[in-house]
């Protein structure tokens, strides 16, 4: 055969395979009434079940780290709101300690930057920096594509995913994104009654009102975060002499700042801050009204000391379990697929 | 039938490619070709040489004649043939492109081909491409055993270190680029930045320097 006689069945071939594929799955996760619009930008990436169903085996796979002991899973398990639970600092192989609490993965569509100081800009890109840290992984996305090139499975599922079965770094990148992507937490018990399918409790509304006093600037509904970074007053750990976003942007302005955390699902995904230092909401709520250390970059809703007595903590606290979303934390499609 | 016209297609545009303007581009010291582990002025010795060339556009009295489609090249001084490649384009007396990868590239996400993260030319802290990357040996170096990394990156201001290169250039056919890297040698701070490793404003001044050095010829 000459070399258009080769050139011609491999576009056809390449052509059946496209046509084989069905990149208008309906498998993106829905957008809850009233949300803004996700900042994920799918025309690069368009969910597909196939993409979806290898960024989950992806995500459960140990053979992203280096000794093959651990997946992303370790550090974001699906029945804790994806986050490292009872761990302030999460570890990675070898039992290796990392410097920062595991971030609960939820609504990642929304948000503009990654880990608790932005370093990463995109979601795609986010699941490099714990495949290669020294504490999580310790491994590199070139071994992770050989690894996964010699595997008939995974040839497979590329080829279902993407077309064909070559394995590189953008898409096992772009699998493990569509995947993260279907993590949408939107039916809590606070969902439910903003839908007018349930109602709150006296001392849950008690609680939603104060919510919005003293927490909704920064945490703000309905993501109960803006994604934004801030200087919530934390006493720094000379431990760990963290400075957060200015060790990523160098800018004094940005002291101390970390991104605000979402509270959805908040009762299931402590330790709390960036380096887990409180265990329980009532910690939280004790470093709001008498906890607060102020400096320079302290943010401006802070500087006011919010009042809130013992009974409006308990009421606070009720209406922030509200936020627990049970169908997302059980739900069996964000679970390893053996485990159906 | 339409099947049929496949073949001549492909036929069309192989020819078309046999007419275009060959692209060379070469890691040099000054004019000479370097390749990985020569001995450089000083006694410095390059193992790593890597590029991101970006945007190649070609301009004929002014007027654009012909950009690149995802222009994005990786040349690697380890693997020469990376430099060569031909573009659809025959008639320019103007050639620009970037040295490294522009911002909106750096925050869409997982790119494949030469922008595989699997290139080696990613950060995944503070993340973004590494624009360029040399890496060796130099008796002027404080690293350690006179190592030296210079990993030159970074999209945001002030640390922008995407290098704009347009020149003019004699050519109807082939065009060869010359980065050469010995200007940037012969100034780099070997007390205090022999390791650049994340967006600085050593890395801009650096970025500079390399920029400035680009030669472009006709052939």
């Amino acid at each position: 055969m000459g070399n258009n006689g080769r050139l011609f069945w491999l576009l056809f071939t390449g052509l059946l395979l496209a046509a084989a594929r069905t990149p208008g799955d309906p498998a993106y996760p829905y957008l809850p009434d009233g949300w803004p619009a996700p900042v994920y930008d799918q025309s690069r990436n368009q969910l597909t079940k196939a993409g979806i169903a290898l960024g989950r085996k992806l995500f459960y796979e140990p053979m992203l780290s280096r000794d093959s002991t651990v997946s992303c899973s370790n550090c974001h398990l699906s029945f804790t709101a994806f986050t490292h639970v009872d761990h302030a600092l999460s570890h990675g192989i070898s039992d290796r300690i990392g410097k920062r609490n595991a971030p609960a993965l939820v609504n990642l569509a929304w948000s503009r930057s990654f880990m608790w100081d932005g370093a990463v800009n995109h979601l795609d890109m986010q699941a490099l920096a714990p495949v290669s840290n020294h504490a999580e992984m310790d491994f590199n996305i070139a071994g992770v594509v050989n690894r996964l090139g010699s595997r008939t499975e995974y040839r497979k599922m590329f080829e279902e995913a993407f077309g064909s079965d070559d394995i590189t770094g953008e898409r096992v990148l772009k699998a493990i994104a569509q995947f993260e992507l279907t993590l949408v937490s939107a039916n809590s018990g606070y969902d439910r009654v903003m839908a007018g399918k349930d109602t709150f409790t006296l001392q849950e509304k008690n609680g939603y009102e104060l919510f919005k006093k003293h927490c909704n600037g920064c945490h703000s509904e309905p993501l109960f975060t803006q994604y934004q970074f801030e200087n919530n007053g934390l006493k720094p750990d000379t431990t760990l002499n963290d400075r957060g976003r200015a060790g990523i942007t160098g800018n004094p302005a940005d002291e101390m700042k970390f991104k605000v955390p979402t509270l959805r699902n908040i009762e299931i995904s402590y330790p709390y801050m960036h380096d887990g230092r409180f265990k329980r909401l009532k910690d939280v709520l004790n470093h709001y009204t008498n906890g607060i250390t102020d400096s320079p970059t302290l943010s401006p809703v802070l500087k006011d000391k919010i009042q809130l007595d013992g009974r409006e903590k308990t009421d606070l606290i009720a209406f922030l379990l509200t936020l627990t979303d049970r169908d997302f934390l059980f739900n069996p499609d964000f679970r390893p697929q053996e485990a159906h | 039938m339409k099947l049929l016209l496949i073949p001549l297609l492909v036929h069309t545009s192989i020819s078309l490619h046999a007419q275009g303007t060959r692209v060379q581009a070469n890691v040099t010291c000054h004019e000479k070709t370097v390749r990985s582990g020569d001995t450089l002025t000083g006694g410095t010795v390059v193992q790593t040489a890597r590029f991101y060339l970006s945007d190649f556009r070609f301009r004929k009295q002014g007027n654009e004649v012909f950009r690149e489609p995802d222009s994005y090249h990786l040349v690697d001084m380890e693997y020469p043939e990376s430099g060569q490649w031909t573009l659809n384009v025959q008639d320019f007396d103007e050639i620009s492109f970037n040295l490294g990868i522009d911002s909106l590239t750096n925050v869409s996400g997982a790119y494949g081909g030469d922008l595989d993260p699997t290139k080696g030319m990613y950060w995944t802290w503070n993340s973004g491409y590494i624009n360029v990357k040399l890496e060796g040996i130099s008796p002027r170096s404080k690293g350690r055993n006179g190592e030296f990394g210079l990993h030159l990156g970074g999209y945001m201001p002030p640390h922008n270190t995407i290098f704009q290169f347009i020149s003019p250039v004699n050519a109807t056919h082939d065009i060869q680029i010359d980065l050469n890297i010995c200007p940037v040698l012969e100034q780099t701070d070997w007390q205090g930045h022999f390791n650049v490793m994340s967006p600085s404003a050593e890395a801009v001044r650096l970025i500079r320097i390399l920029g400035n050095s680009i030669r472009v010829y006709g052939k």
